[in-house]
């Protein structure tokens, strides 16, 4: 405990204390579930230690502890509410800082992991305008992923035979969420809605170009895509 | 000898048959529930003159491929119908998504989409 010059033990003892209840129901009050989804979206976003390190102010000590907590919400956000509120009697301070942060990481965009699968194979089916095509429908997704802090963890770029129809070969964008598949099918009607108004002020060959080459699936809690 | 069917008596035997619980059911209205949506586009595709069917596999294709060309949405749902209709097919594991609803309602959006398609003005 700090102690002030010029104040009673008794009265610098009982400023503490207050202190402490202060940011003891000042953090509780902030745990509230929908807080609590934006900070683990934010942090899910980036699973890297590095996007941290873009609070300035954050002590080192308490690094590897937020992170464990994050880590610890993957597989259940009650109990990730629950270890917060334990956690407030032992450690109000790390807490503290971590609901503190909460706002700050609101307004962090990280970008959503892309993944290529056979890259040289997409390139060469793409072509020049198909890449940008393509670059366009990312660009879509991701600012619209990050915005609204959608579960989507990773994109998954592959090119693909496909298994029917000999010689159809095209790209296909595979969208990892981290949610259930009827959740994750009202996100991809979302895109969706979006790329149909993209289209409308595509020319004539980028229309061919994306009916041609590029197809949406959507993949839920699973790390290989099923294609 | 199989007289002429219309498509879209399969979605509506596919819902008939969908509130039973056999394994073997549901995957057969998802079975019919693609092949409604697709075998309806491509005939109406045809008739409407985006394309020429062939009446073969191949078909699969062109109907995506023109499905999209006019309504992305439209036809990437198509594609994620049939992909997902392969797996409950040939996947005999537990397939856990996506749901017999999920593949009756599709299949009905592409329906009721390609039904109000205009005839092609360029053929």
């Amino acid at each position: 405990m700090v102690v002030q010059t010029g104040k009673t033990r008794d009265t610098k003892v009982r400023e503490e204390v207050q202190q402490y209840f202060y940011w003891k129901s000042f953090v509780q009050s902030r745990l509230k579930p929908d807080f609590v989804t934006t900070f683990v979206a934010a942090g899910r976003a980036k699973r890297r230690p590095s996007f941290i390190e873009i609070k300035k102010g954050l002590e080192q000590g308490y690094y590897k502890q937020i992170l464990s907590y994050l880590w610890k919400w993957h597989s259940d956000r009650e109990s990730f509410i629950r270890l917060l509120q334990e956690t407030i009697d032992k450690q109000p301070i790390l807490v503290y800082k971590i609901v503190k942060e909460l706002p700050e990481l609101e307004k962090a965009k990280p970008s959503i992991n892309i993944l290529y699968v056979n890259q040289n194979s997409v390139e060469i089916l793409l072509g020049d305008k198909g890449k940008i095509i393509l670059e366009k429908v990312l660009n879509l997704i991701n600012n619209l992923a990050t915005e609204s802090n959608w579960p989507l963890t990773k994109i998954y770029i592959c090119y693909t035979r496909d298994f029917e129809v000999k010689n159809w070969e095209y790209i296909l964008v595979d969208l990892v969420f981290n949610c259930k598949f009827e959740t994750a099918n009202e996100y991809l009607e979302e895109i969706y809605s979006r790329i149909d108004n993209l289209i409308e002020n595509f020319s004539s060959q980028e229309r061919e170009l994306i009916a041609n080459l590029i197809y949406l699936d959507i993949e839920t809690n699973k790390d290989v895509p099923s294609s | 000898m199989f007289p002429a069917v219309d498509p879209i008596k399969y979605l509506e035997f596919a819902r008939e048959i969908s509130s039973r619980h056999e394994t073997e059911v549901k995957r057969t209205a998802a079975d019919r529930a693609y092949y409604a949506a697709f075998l309806f586009s491509r005939d109406q595709l045809a008739s409407k003159g985006y394309i020429t069917p062939y009446y073969r596999e191949e078909d699969k294709h062109y109907v995506s491929r023109e499905l999209k060309r006019l309504r992305f949405s439209i036809g990437n749902s198509e594609n994620l119908l049939r992909t997902r209709r392969t797996i409950i097919t040939y996947d005999t594991r537990d397939v856990s998504h996506p749901s017999l609803n999920w593949m009756l309602d599709t299949a009905q959006k592409i329906i009721d989409y390609v039904k109000v398609l205009p005839t092609n003005s360029t053929s």
